[in-house]
């Protein structure tokens, strides 16, 4: 029996099954990337504490919703007072509360984006910081590009991982955010009032996810060592804001309306919100005078100079992060 | 589309980088089956395999593997071979299994299909329950195993293997030797890239050398070993105890003592004092009194052919 398990050796068999080639072949190198950060605690603890926005702003609906049951009444006045402090709005003087409703939502939905923008910092460093320099210090390379896969695909499936994490920090809490806030108000008329919001919310997710996505990947490709692309990528984020800030307050308003003003991709992301949100104009068609909302709003500088720098960062990362797998895949059997 | 019935063909193909040209004007087409890709360092083994997977545009010229233009059907091309990195490459994190699962998942299979694949091309390298290990606790004979099971998973019509035995004790070497025969036997044509000739001559029915991003040389290891003009190696039958005698006599060298076989032949080594002098062997063995049964010239091996281009290609 020993002798014939020791000369025992399986022999080669063909295989005879379908080999398929596609664009859809990144996705099974983004399932198995998404499966793989989720192992991690940390992520997945980071993940599930995206539930606390939801939780945050679903409070803030039903608040409204009790106060547009107050309004009139001396009650109503410390609700008044605790809305003055986390809207920055002063809502004292509105009759027809819910004529409003959409304007406050969109305002709480700013104001929650500004949290979640924590958040993406955390998880976009999580996740991207590592996503191609692990493969680049493993060198795993050559086995992705001796596959039928081209470095468009590899770098797809790699932006989706990273999207998806994003996504859950921003785009899925503000949606589940929106549905908790409809099923409290109630009612079909507040489906209408604030349907236009869900398209707000899908088109500044889809920003953080292109834009936090493909810097966090260039970065990722420029380095081996994933400690230095998270380093990088937190610089990236925190100096540019610090420095912003500092500007902020030694130099006159109207050269900070221009390009000084627009250095921070957090500040110019905000800025691109409201915009997207439309916020400034939607105060400004209330009846309420300007200074009970001026607090809310953000710089009223032109949107063009942030709106420029987003695309001019994201274009410049698309092509870093391709010129850099490029010129590894073509290095790959030299690896 | 080009000639299916060859594993790879190049016409003219020049790749250069910056001020290196890694390619001249390579003109080659090589028949499936097993072939050794020979070359010292730098000779353009690399960058060869590299333009036949798509992964490098050549400078200049054409190139096909199966019949299929290596600039416009890179990925069908890639479907149907398999890529054995010299160097350790592997996705962090995953275990033997996982790993091999991924590159048939990669190269296109279905999630059944790569998983069931990847226990059986496992099975075939002898990983055994290692398979369930992380990757990365392999000792760097199973680290070249599991590469070539995931070079094998879609079962491709052909393997370009970069030093598979690499580093590898002995035994490893002599298994994965084993292995790359009984692929051949099964059908896959095999481009085995080594540094070690004798690997070489134990798998590959033919080679093709390389020297500073020329082909010196290719053709069937059976061919290549050239006739030596003066080394001959006598076969006789009969009481040779003069033959050693009248051979040096005759002005004839004798290099070691007779060999006898069986079936009672003999063959002796000689040197002649120089080329087709082969008339003094004949007349020393007639005085000898032995019969002459075979007077054959010894044949150059691998190690004396690659060097002899080397050498060739290195005169000015």
């Amino acid at each position: 029996m020993n002798t014939l398990s020791a000369n025992y050796r399986p022999r080669y068999h063909r295989w005879s099954g379908h080999v398929a080639t596609g664009w859809w072949t990144f996705l099974p190198i983004a399932t198995a990337g998404i499966r793989h950060v989720l192992k991690q605690n940390k992520t997945r603890l980071a993940v599930t504490s995206t539930l606390l926005f939801v939780i945050g702003s679903g409070g803030l609906f039903y608040m409204l919703d009790f106060v547009e049951q107050l309004v009139g009444t001396e009650e109503a006045e410390p609700w008044y007072e605790m809305l003055r402090m986390l809207l920055r709005v002063d809502l004292s003087s509105l009759a027809q509360f819910h004529e409003y409703r959409e304007v406050l939502w969109r305002t709480i939905f700013v104001i929650m984006i500004r949290f979640e923008l924590f958040w993406v910092l955390i998880l976009g460093g999580a996740v991207g910081s590592g996503l191609i320099a692990q493969d680049l210090k493993a060198r795993a390379l050559p086995i992705y590009f001796s596959k039928p896969i081209t470095p468009i695909t590899y770098l797809l499936a790699k932006w989706m991982i990273v999207a998806a994490f994003l996504a859950l920090a921003m785009l899925v809490p503000n949606l589940l955010s929106l549905l908790l806030g409809v099923l409290f108000a109630g009612g079909l008329s507040s489906w209408t009032q604030t349907l236009g919001l869900a398209w707000d919310i899908l088109l500044s997710g889809s920003l953080t996810m292109v834009l936090g996505g493909t810097v966090v990947l260039a970065l990722s490709s420029l380095t081996a060592d994933r400690r230095y692309a998270l380093v990088a990528w937190l610089a990236v984020c925190v100096l540019p804001m610090t420095a912003q800030g500092v500007l902020g307050q030694v130099l006159p308003p109207e050269v900070m309306g221009g390009w000084l003003g627009s250095i921070s991709l957090s500040g110019d992301f905000m800025m691109v919100t409201e915009r997207l949100f439309d916020l400034r104009q939607a105060w400004q068609a209330t009846e309420l005078p300007s200074d009970a909302f001026a607090a809310a709003l953000g710089r009223g500088i032109p949107v063009r100079y942030p709106a420029l720098v987003l695309l001019g960062v994201t274009v410049a990362s698309i092509w870093l992060c391709y010129r850099r797998v490029v010129r590894f895949s073509r290095s790959a059997a030299n690896l | 589309m080009g000639d299916a019935s060859y594993m790879f063909t190049c016409d003219r193909l020049r790749k250069c980088y910056a001020r290196v040209t890694a390619l001249k004007e390579v003109t080659v087409a090589i028949e499936r089956g097993t072939v050794g890709l020979l070359g010292p360092n730098g000779a353009g083994k690399s960058t060869l395999i590299s333009v036949l997977l798509g992964q490098t545009p050549a400078t200049a010229g054409r190139a096909t593997v199966l019949g299929f233009d290596v600039r416009r059907r890179q990925l069908r091309i890639r479907q149907r071979i398999g890529f054995m990195p010299e160097t350790d490459c592997f996705i962090p994190g995953l275990s033997g299994t996982g790993y091999v699962y991924y590159a048939g998942r990669l190269a296109g299979m279905r999630h059944a299909d790569a998983m069931q694949r990847a226990h059986e091309v496992l099975d075939y390298v002898e990983l055994g329950d290692a398979r369930y290990r992380p990757v990365e606790e392999y000792s760097t004979g199973m680290r070249q195993r599991v590469k070539l099971a995931q070079a094998l998973v879609h079962d491709p019509e052909v393997l370009f293997l970069d030093e598979p035995t690499n580093g590898m004790d002995p035994h490893g070497r002599e298994v994965m030797l084993g292995l790359i025969a009984d692929l051949h036997a099964a059908g896959i044509s095999v481009l085995l890239s080594s540094h070690l000739l004798p690997d070489v001559e134990r798998v590959c029915a033919s080679v093709m050398i390389m020297g500073a991003g020329e082909v010196l040389t290719t053709g069937r290891l059976a061919d290549l070993g050239r006739p030596h003009p003066t080394l001959y190696t006598l076969e006789y039958a009969g009481n040779g105890a003069d033959l050693p005698g009248a051979l040096q006599t005759a002005g004839v060298g004798v290099l070691g003592a007779p060999v006898s076989d069986n079936s009672g032949r003999v063959s002796i080594a000689l040197e002649l004092p120089a080329a087709g002098r082969q008339s003094l062997v004949l007349e020393a063995a007639q005085l000898a009194g032995v019969r002459v049964r075979g007077l054959h010239p010894q044949r150059s091996s691998l190690e004396e052919t690659f060097l002899a281009a080397i050498r060739k290609q290195q005169q000015p």
